[in-house]
């Protein structure tokens, strides 16, 4: 656990600050009345069981909702509103806000270098790239370890490879705000931490949020942890005050053992006793 | 090309992009060389040969540079025939392929063409019932029109069906193209004689016999209609990766689909209204090219163009000067070329679903 937890919690303007957003599809609220805080220099993991509007917490933050949900409440990066009254345009907005989703389409034919040069079209007027675009590119493809899958088709790649593909493609945006959808999917334990590492470098100047399935891979690497039920959020904290045994039996409906050690926490499930 | 990719992917990965864009362009400046050296070609080929020199001169003395070294005869022929006929070929297959290219990516389907959606058939519609009237004048004019009535219909009936997805819309496109198909037939069947009948089949055919300095106008009014799409390769590979994604590059991805596709049923109502339904160009040559220079739009869109041209230039002198002294409907050879191509790339795997 980070010390930089602490630095970015209490400053509400600087960073990402989600207030009572509340987003709903026929009716029903995915996201009820949420709001937490992301600040800059710090890893946010938003957790919670499936179905918690964790994912949809994100898309609406990157204005990508589907064009049928209501949504209120405001988003504010920095002061600027990503959502809600007074908003960026969406081309503004997609130069500040970067998303990797976790079922992103690939086009098969498209190479690599062409699916990451894809995340300067925010950046960009109608004709051609420039060369410091070509720079940005390569040095994307680099940062998240995919320069060697430059020139092969989405088409032929792993889902751990088109991973980095689209992380690729997020930092090409250059983003002051990078939102991971499940980023450590489909990768093998060596590119998680290849993976969490790179997330830790891009948190030194922006905020970064994460959704995490894995508590335990949370509760190591995230400085801050929002735990989600039902659309709504039950605590925000650093990870060992969030994530105690009481609130995960309460969210989850299971037991945990939680054995916080210097090197990483574990965390141990059991079935409730009926 | 993107066969090899993989071994090459180690080797060079850094160094390679400034080269690899130079190579784009020294691949578009191939194309449009070719393209030049088979227009000339063409405008000396035919039943009265002429010397690709003379011909060429011919062209210069009328542009006011040097003199013609035909007679009045010659002359004529190579720049009051051939040319306006050489220029609507190449209009209109560039058009219809770039067409195509857009049509593919906007509706995720390798079958789309501007056949697809019922576009051209609603532009069958409009030139039939005004050849039947016997109103010629205004062919271009009600082909346009019954274009996009076509496509508002299609687009209509896949929206009240549920939204337009691709799927729905594709489907919509046939029902839309069946119904003209059957009005076509009807206007044929009911006043066509003669002079009119002929008039519709060449239509019906697709064919560039009758292109006068006035239809290649108006075949250069339709290609340049299809220039903003060029530069809309990114929004295309944006719209490729899905709309979600696409929306978090800033791109409205509803906005741009409807936009991009208004833009190709005027093109292809323009298009149609000067040649008639040629098939196979905007299906073939974009797949083709694919093949060659990989699947991002920035290049496929002025490659597809390019080759398109060089497709229907070809195949329109072939049509016009390979079965003297007949001459056959250029979507006749449009579609003899183009349907065992297209197989062999289905065969091949090529075209990827």
């Amino acid at each position: 656990m980070s010390a930089a937890a602490a630095s970015g919690a209490t400053g509400a303007t600087t960073g990402l600050a989600v207030r009572g957003l509340t987003v709903a599809v026929r009716g029903r609220a995915l996201v009820d009345a949420a709001s937490w805080h992301a600040p800059t220099g710090a890893i946010t993991a938003l957790v919670g069981p499936n179905g918690a509007g964790k994912s949809t917490m994100l898309r609406a933050i990157a204005g990508v909702l589907p064009e049928r949900a209501r949504r209120g409440g405001a988003v504010l990066l920095d002061g600027a509103a990503l959502a809600g009254p007074g908003a960026l345009p969406p081309r503004e907005r997609a130069r500040r806000v970067a998303l990797v989703e976790q079922t992103a389409d690939a086009v098969p034919q498209l190479t690599a270098r062409e699916a990451v040069r894809l995340g300067r079209t925010p950046h960009h007027r109608m004709l051609g790239f420039s060369l410091g675009d070509e720079r940005l590119v390569e040095a994307a493809l680099a940062d998240a370890g995919a320069a060697g899958l430059a020139d092969r088709p989405l088409g032929e790649l792993s889902g751990g490879e088109l991973q980095r593909v689209h992380v690729a493609r997020a930092l090409a945006q250059q983003p002051r705000l990078l939102l991971l959808d499940e980023p450590t999917n489909h990768l093998d334990v060596a590119w998680q931490l290849e993976l969490l590492q790179l997330v830790r470098r891009l948190a030194a100047d922006r905020p970064v949020v994460m959704t995490v399935h894995d508590l335990a891979l949370a509760a190591t690497h995230a400085d801050r942890v929002v735990l989600v039920d039902r659309g709504r959020v039950v605590a925000e904290g650093v990870p060992d005050a969030v994530l105690t045994p009481e609130r995960i039996r309460a969210v989850y409906g299971v037991e945990a053992e939680i054995d916080a050690a210097p090197g990483g926490v574990a965390i141990r499930y059991r079935r409730m006793e009926p | 090309m993107t066969r090899t990719a993989p071994r090459r992917a180690v080797a060079g990965q850094a160094a390679g992009t400034a080269p690899r864009r130079g190579r784009r362009l020294v691949a578009l400046a191939l194309l449009a060389a070719l393209l030049l050296a088979l227009a000339l070609g063409a405008a000396s080929i035919g039943a009265a040969g002429v010397a690709p020199a003379d011909a060429l001169a011919a062209v210069g003395a009328r542009l006011g540079i040097g003199s013609s070294p035909l007679d009045a005869v010659g002359d004529a022929i190579v720049v009051d025939l051939r040319l306006p006929r050489i220029v609507a070929a190449c209009a209109v297959g560039a058009g219809l392929a770039i067409v195509g290219a857009v049509m593919q990516a906007l509706v995720r389907n390798p079958l789309a063409d501007p056949y697809l959606l019922g576009v051209s058939s609603g532009a069958s519609v409009g030139a039939v019932l005004v050849l039947v009237a016997g109103l010629a004048a205004v062919l271009p004019v009600a082909a346009f029109a019954g274009a996009l009535l076509a496509l508002l219909a299609t687009l209509g009936l896949a929206g009240a069906a549920g939204g337009a997805t691709p799927t729905r819309t594709v489907l919509a496109g046939v029902v839309v193209a069946s119904a003209a198909g059957a009005l076509v037939s009807l206007a044929i069947f009911w006043r066509a004689d003669g002079d009119a009948f002929r008039e519709i089949l060449a239509w019906l055919l697709g064919s560039l016999a009758a292109s006068t300095w006035q239809t290649a106008a108006i075949a250069l009014v339709g290609a340049a209609l299809a220039l903003p799409l060029l530069v809309s390769g990114r929004l295309l590979d944006a719209l490729a990766l899905g709309d979600s994604a696409a929306g978090a590059l800033g791109v409205d991805a509803r906005r741009t689909r409807w936009a991009l596709l208004v833009a190709c049923a005027l093109v292809t109502g323009v298009l149609v209204s000067v040649s008639g339904a040629i098939g196979f160009v905007g299906l073939v040559v974009p797949h083709a090219v694919r093949l060659v220079v990989g699947a991002s739009h920035a290049l496929l869109l002025p490659a597809s163009g390019l080759a398109g041209a060089i497709v229907l230039l070809v195949a329109d002198t072939v049509a016009r000067a390979a079965f003297d002294p007949r001459e056959l409907p250029v979507g006749i050879v449009t579609a003899l070329l183009g349907a065992p191509v297209f197989a062999a790339l289905m065969l091949t795997g090529r075209v990827r679903t």
